[in-house]
């Protein structure tokens, strides 16, 4: 158990190649890329407002294969991922609905619309955070993290309804990476998205893994110490 | 009175106005304006994750603490 608390080489290798990308992300948008003509640096929030609305779907995607993998065969790990999963999509997608409005609100006018790219993504992130409260506080037991794998499950149908919201019903919300809306015309706006999007795609695999570690290493725990406490080892603590 | 004025002001504006299109290039006007805005969307964005992070630095250190009592409780065993 002793050498399970110095950090693994690939999750440092992760976390350090995550910082790498999002320093070189700044630079290429505050340095490199120019400010947009109708918005002026309120743009520059797009850098990081739509990696993270991608980290939250890739969160999602691996809250959604946990989940299944759970109600298909019961594992700790499968719990774990899920659950890791779950917890990461919360973090992005507090980001998505916070930075969002804040850009929203010079450029729109107003900080928050209910128009279907929004009203979804609020949706979902709401679905997440009830899987995390849900895990909180509801116990450990079987029926709560499969009831938690069903949620996760039925969670990530809200997915692909956030992405084509746009196409299907129209709505303010600017199309960024589509033709449709304009795209990014400049090279460097281009550039500083993609570094973004690897930036925030290795960090949400970084998260991911961390929390993972941390809810298997749990469980483990959880085990040993009912087995030391049916052994009567742990007594002078209860 | 105010209901209506409410659901008026929160309507959809209409499609390919100038606040949406994406129009990329070089800034014709004050560039710096709406700076903080950007300042404020980038500092809750890093508090959010920095606070996750944190989280979870103290999630583990309380497990590592665990492991370690759960250690010593098995060496007293032993003995």
């Amino acid at each position: 158990m002793q050498g399970e608390k110095r950090p693994s080489p690939v999750f440092v290798v992760f976390a350090a190649t995550a910082l790498v990308l999002i320093v070189a992300t700044l630079y290429w948008a505050f340095f490199r890329a120019p400010f947009e003509a109708v918005m002026g640096s309120a743009q520059k929030i797009f850098y990081f407002h739509v990696p993270a609305a991608y980290a939250l779907y890739l969160s999602a995607a691996i809250c959604f294969g946990g989940s299944a993998a759970y109600l298909y065969r019961a594992s700790d790990g499968a719990d774990a991922l899920a659950r890791a999963g779950a917890e990461t999509a919360v973090a992005f997608g507090l980001v998505v609905l916070t930075t969002g409005p804040i850009w929203a609100r010079p450029i729109w006018g107003v900080y928050w619309t209910w128009e279907p790219r929004l009203l979804t993504s609020l949706l979902s992130v709401l679905i997440y955070v009830a899987y995390v409260v849900l895990r909180a506080f509801a116990g450990d037991g079987d029926a709560e993290r499969k009831f938690a794998a069903a949620l996760g499950v039925l969670g990530a149908a809200n997915l692909p309804i956030i992405h084509y919201s746009v196409q299907k019903w129209g709505g303010n919300h600017p199309r960024v990476i589509s033709s449709g809306g304009g795209g990014l015309r400049h090279p460097d706006m281009k550039t500083a998205l993609m570094l973004g999007f690897a930036a925030f795609t290795v960090l949400a695999i970084t998260f991911v893994w961390a929390r993972l570690r941390l809810h298997v290493a749990r469980a483990r725990v959880a085990r040993v110490e009912e087995e030391a406490a049916a052994l009567g080892l742990l007594e002078e603590e209860s | 009175m105010n209901l209506v004025a409410t659901i008026q002001a929160q309507e959809p504006l209409p499609k390919e106005t100038p606040q949406t299109a994406f129009g990329g290039g070089v800034a014709d006007q004050d560039p710096m304006r709406n700076f903080g805005y950007t300042v404020a969307a980038y500092s809750v964005l890093w508090c959010i994750l920095v606070a996750f992070v944190v989280m979870s630095w103290r999630k583990q250190a309380a497990l590592d603490a665990r492991i370690a009592e759960l250690e010593t409780a098995l060496k007293k065993a032993d003995k």
